[in-house]
């Protein structure tokens, strides 16, 4: 189930829109929960972050959409938000609010539909992934989004996660294969970083987390490479 | 002439198997493989194998079926080449001739040397000195010759071949083999020795002299196609700052007129005081209010580049997107903001020419993710796209006059120490840029 809602004051353009969603919910077997409002500050008065995205008007009469994105993403940084528009140059600061995308009015269903199919990469809840490692009296149990970075000391595993430090036996090859390659990368031999939490590159040295990992020279290329397409994979 | 000079005369079918094989192995080390692991050198191994049985099997052939068994071995080199690397036939072909040739003075020098110290005497029991020797010579030889290719290599990755090259290598070494084999067709012809160690200077010399005749055209075709690179290279960001700068200009053009304008309607306002007139002139005013927004970035190289192709859209009934920062693109030279978006643009705009009406969809965004500026440009394409390295592959034809847009952005990024990334996914192509922001301008890499 997912949670849409829009925000719209043209009673017309509204009714077209709503047709657009209901076909792509039929086309693409999605259920969709549809929630109207007519102006930024309906939806923003006892905003509860319940949406999974929110299409909307960027020229309306009491709340612009912009502001009302403002206002949103200080509740929600999450949602995915697409705004709508009859001049793009009205859009052009959408990345002010982290909106992914817009539309141009009057919405057409191919180009709708394709912003929507950018947009689902996006919604698409991701599985938590776990891994288990052995510690000190016993195993514990590691939100793979949580490992900043994991560092090898001769037969020591260490994982920086954000919850702390955890050690382990072992080498940098068994986790190499544990850990998905678009979402870590070997910066040498001694560290595989988690790309999430890559902050700065500078010269040789990334910024993971607040500590500074050296690339190795051969591996700068490919480096900037990865962090390139995982950008575009994830980030909104 | 005795039957021993016959038999040093003729030199044995694996010394040209061997100098083939290093000739060929050389240049396949050079250059960019197909594949690598196992399965490569199998098939390697494989061709090999065929052209040692083979050469050994037509051993001194020299009647009638010289040509077609020489066709065959020229074939066994070409095969193993084109499977081994990344070469177009052309190229295959080009370098097998140069392999070729490579071959032959290897060999030819090195079956000399041994008659020159060894032949004369010992013919009989000297088999250890003969592959000490040969291991010595062709040692020595393919060092240098692995020293020159690699260095052929350095400013350029791979040379663009053309029938008009081939043709002219193919010449070169048709003669090359011709003139250094005469004497053994007719041991009194014009350019013909009679003695055995006439018969190895002619043939080596000449296939020495053909040997250096192909690298001087090698490094003749390479440094023209380098200053054509180079040339087109700053043509393309020549013509796109020119682009930029035409449109500044009609962009200021339209300013002037648009605050003139913004200012008459302000005094017809004051004057005329009908409600009809001044409801007219209001709603005039909300309209040109418009353009007061238009493609306001934040970088004003950025906008004017946007104007002139947003116009062309419009036009063209292509559907644009922009969502940039431009605020961000400040620490770039003007020059490489018009060519990058000029070229980034360009790309797009006409990969969605090409698309059904209501499929024509490019869009733009630019923004900031942590310490690094990401650019994206993409563009609604039916069809599929080849890549290559991870670029995509020229669509038109002559592959000499294009792809050079993707070149001089991939250079443009490179002078901010960036990243570039091409890729298409469910009929989307994308072209991602992403630079590291911090502070200095360049970053080394």
């Amino acid at each position: 189930m997912i949670r849409i809602a829009t925000v719209e004051d043209n009673e017309h353009d509204r009714e077209i829109l709503k047709k657009c969603l209901l076909r792509y919910e039929k086309e693409n077997k999605y259920k969709f929960v549809i929630k109207e409002f007519q102006d930024g500050e309906d939806i923003i008065t006892n905003y509860t972050a319940e949406y999974d995205l929110i299409i909307m008007d960027i020229e309306m009469m009491f709340l612009n959409g912009m502001k009302t994105a403002e206002k949103i993403r200080q509740l929600d940084t999450d949602v995915v938000i697409i705004f709508i528009t009859n001049a793009p140059q009205y859009a052009i600061q959408g990345y002010k609010v982290n909106a992914l995308d817009y539309m141009l009015k009057p919405v057409a269903y191919f180009s709708f539909s394709e912003t929507m199919n950018r947009a689902f990469r996006k919604i698409k809840t991701k599985e938590k992934e776990y891994i288990t490692i052995a510690v000190k009296g016993g195993k514990r149990k590691l939100d793979v989004s949580h490992i900043c970075y994991v560092e090898v000391q001769d037969h020591l595993l260490i994982y920086h996660t954000t919850e702390g430090e955890f050690a382990t036996k072992g080498t940098i090859r068994d986790v190499d294969g544990q850990l998905d390659p678009g979402h870590f990368f070997r910066c040498n031999r001694c560290y595989l970083v988690n790309l999430e939490y890559v902050e700065k590159y500078q010269g040789s040295d990334i910024t993971v987390n607040g500590d500074i990992i050296q690339v190795s020279r051969s591996r700068r290329k490919p480096f900037l490479d990865v962090l390139n397409e995982y950008m575009n994979e994830v980030a909104k | 002439m005795n039957s021993n000079t016959t038999a040093i005369l003729n030199t044995p079918g694996y010394y040209y198997a061997i100098a083939y094989i290093l000739s060929c192995l050389i240049i396949i080390f050079t250059n960019k493989r197909r594949r690598k692991g196992w399965r490569g050198i199998l098939i390697h191994a494989g061709i090999f194998t065929a052209l040692v049985f083979f050469m050994g099997l037509t051993d001194g052939i020299r009647k009638w079926l010289f040509i077609p068994s020489m066709c065959v071995i020229i074939g066994l080199i070409l095969a193993d080449l084109y499977i081994g690397c990344e070469f177009t036939v052309l190229q295959a072909c080009y370098y097998c001739v140069k392999a070729f040739i490579n071959g032959e003075f290897a060999a030819s020098l090195c079956w000399q040397i041994y008659y020159h110290f060894y032949g004369k005497a010992t013919y009989e029991n000297s088999s250890m000195w003969k592959w000490t020797e040969m291991l010595l010579v062709y040692g020595v030889i393919y060092i240098c010759l692995y020293l020159i290719e690699k260095s052929l290599h350095k400013d350029m990755e791979e040379l663009q071949i053309t029938g008009r090259e081939l043709l002219v290598v193919a010449v070169i070494s048709g003669a090359v083999f011709a003139v250094s084999n005469l004497s053994y067709l007719d041991r009194n012809g014009l350019f013909s020795g009679g003695m055995a160690s006439d018969i190895f200077i002619i043939r080596t010399l000449v296939d020495l002299s053909g040997l250096a005749v192909l690298y001087a055209y090698h490094i003749q075709v390479k440094e023209v196609q380098m200053r054509f690179e180079k040339d087109t290279l700053q043509n393309i960001m020549d013509m796109q700052y020119r682009n930029y700068k035409l449109s500044q200009e009609s962009i200021d053009l339209v300013n002037q007129k648009y605050h003139d304008l913004k200012h008459q309607i302000a005094i017809f306002k004051s004057e005329i005081s009908t409600e009809k007139t001044s409801e007219y002139l209001e709603q005039m005013e909300r309209e040109i209010k418009v353009f007061e927004a238009q493609n306001k970035t934040g970088n004003k190289v950025l906008d004017a580049v946007l104007m002139s192709k947003s116009v062309y859209c419009q036009k063209h009934g292509i559907e644009m997107k922009i969502m940039v920062d431009g605020g961000l693109l400040d620490f770039m030279d003007v020059v490489d903001v018009s060519a990058l978006f000029g070229n980034m643009l360009d790309n797009a705009i006409e990969s969605a020419e090409k698309q059904k009406e209501e499929k024509r969809l490019v869009g733009l965004y630019i923004s900031r993710e942590k310490q690094f500026l990401r650019i994206r440009t993409e563009n609604y394409c039916a069809e599929k796209i080849n890549f290559k390295n991870g670029m995509p592959i020229t669509t038109k034809k002559d592959k000499r006059f294009h792809g050079y847009g993707m070149k001089s952005m991939q250079k443009t990024v490179e002078k901010y120490g960036g990243s570039v990334v091409a890729s298409q996914r469910e009929y989307w192509f994308e072209l991602k840029i992403l630079i590291p922001l911090n502070g200095s301008k360049i970053n080394g890499i």
